[in-house]
C-alpha cells in the first residue's frame, strides 16, 4: 500500500501544487581513505539548475 | 520530553544530556561506548548485507576515477533537491490529497501507471495529504543522482566531466497524486 501512496498513478498539473519548485544541486566531499572512515562534506552545495516539468 | 532532572525540580542542561544512556536511550551499536573501529564493525554487522561483501562507497569511487575535474580525494555529488509544500490537493469535501513528486534521469513515460517501474525513475517525494491541510509550508527533500549518472556513464551517454550538462538536460518530474488502493 505504501509504495502505491508514494509512486502515485494518476498525473495532476504542476500547477496544482503552488511553490512546489525541484532544482539540481552538487556538492563536494572528500572520500573516505579507508574502510574506518566516511566521506567528509567539503563543499557548499551549488545550484546547477532548476528541473523543468 | 522529561524537563526536570530530579524530583525537586532541577532542569536537564545540554551537558547533562550529552550521553544518551543518561535518560536510559541507547543504540545497541553504542553500547558500552566502543572505539570508533568497534562502532563502524557494529553497524557493518547489523545493517549491512553478508559478511564477504565489502561495505565499500563503490559507486562514488567509480565516479571519482572517472572524473578528470577531481583529485584522488575527492568528488563531486549530484542531488535533485524538492523543495516540496506540504499542501494537500482540495478534494472538494473538505479533505485534502496527498501528491508525489517522482524525479526521472532520462525518458519519461506518458502513461502515468508506468512510472513507479520506470528504470528512469530516481526518486519520490511525497505529500500524503491530509483532512483540511492546506499548509504552504516548504519541506525538502533530496534525491541523489549519483547512481542514475553512473549507469549514463556506463551506457557512453556522457562523461564525469560533462555531468553537470547531461543532468541539466536530463533530470526531469512529474507530479503525480496519491493513490489509495
Amino acid at each position: 500500500m505504501w509504495a502505491d501512496i508514494e509512486k502515485g498513478g494518476k498525473e495532476i498539473r504542476r500547477s496544482a501544487v503552488a511553490n512546489l519548485r525541484v532544482r539540481l544541486i552538487s556538492t563536494r566531499v572528500e572520500m573516505a581513505q579507508s574502510e574506518e572512515e566516511f566521506d567528509r562534506w567539503v563543499g557548499g552545495f551549488v545550484q546547477l539548475g532548476v528541473v523543468e516539468c | 520530553m522529561p524537563f526536570h532532572r530530579t524530583t525537586a525540580g532541577a532542569f536537564w542542561t545540554s551537558r547533562a544530556t550529552r550521553n544518551i544512556h543518561t535518560q536510559g536511550y541507547t543504540y545497541p551499536e553504542l553500547f558500552n561506548n566502543p572505539s570508533n573501529a568497534t562502532l563502524i564493525a557494529n553497524i557493518k554487522a547489523q545493517y549491512s548485507g553478508p559478511s564477504n561483501v565489502l561495505v565499500t562507497s563503490m559507486k562514488p569511487q567509480i565516479i571519482a576515477k572517472q572524473c578528470s575535474n577531481t583529485t584522488a580525494q575527492e568528488k563531486t555529488l549530484y542531488f535533485a533537491e524538492v523543495q516540496l509544500p506540504m499542501y494537500g490537493l482540495d478534494n472538494g469535501k473538505g479533505g485534502s490529497l496527498g501528491y508525489s513528486v517522482l524525479v526521472f534521469v532520462g525518458n519519461v513515460n506518458d502513461d502515468a501507471r508506468k512510472w513507479s517501474t520506470s528504470e528512469s525513475l530516481v526518486g519520490t517525494a511525497a505529500s500524503l495529504g491530509g483532512v483540511h491541510m492546506q499548509s504552504d509550508q516548504i519541506v525538502t527533500s533530496t534525491i541523489d543522482l549519483s547512481l542514475a549518472l553512473e549507469k549514463a556513464v556506463a551506457a557512453g551517454k556522457t562523461t564525469m566531466e560533462k555531468a553537470g550538462e547531461y543532468l541539466r538536460g536530463n533530470v526531469k518530474y512529474r507530479v503525480g497524486l496519491v493513490s489509495l488502493p
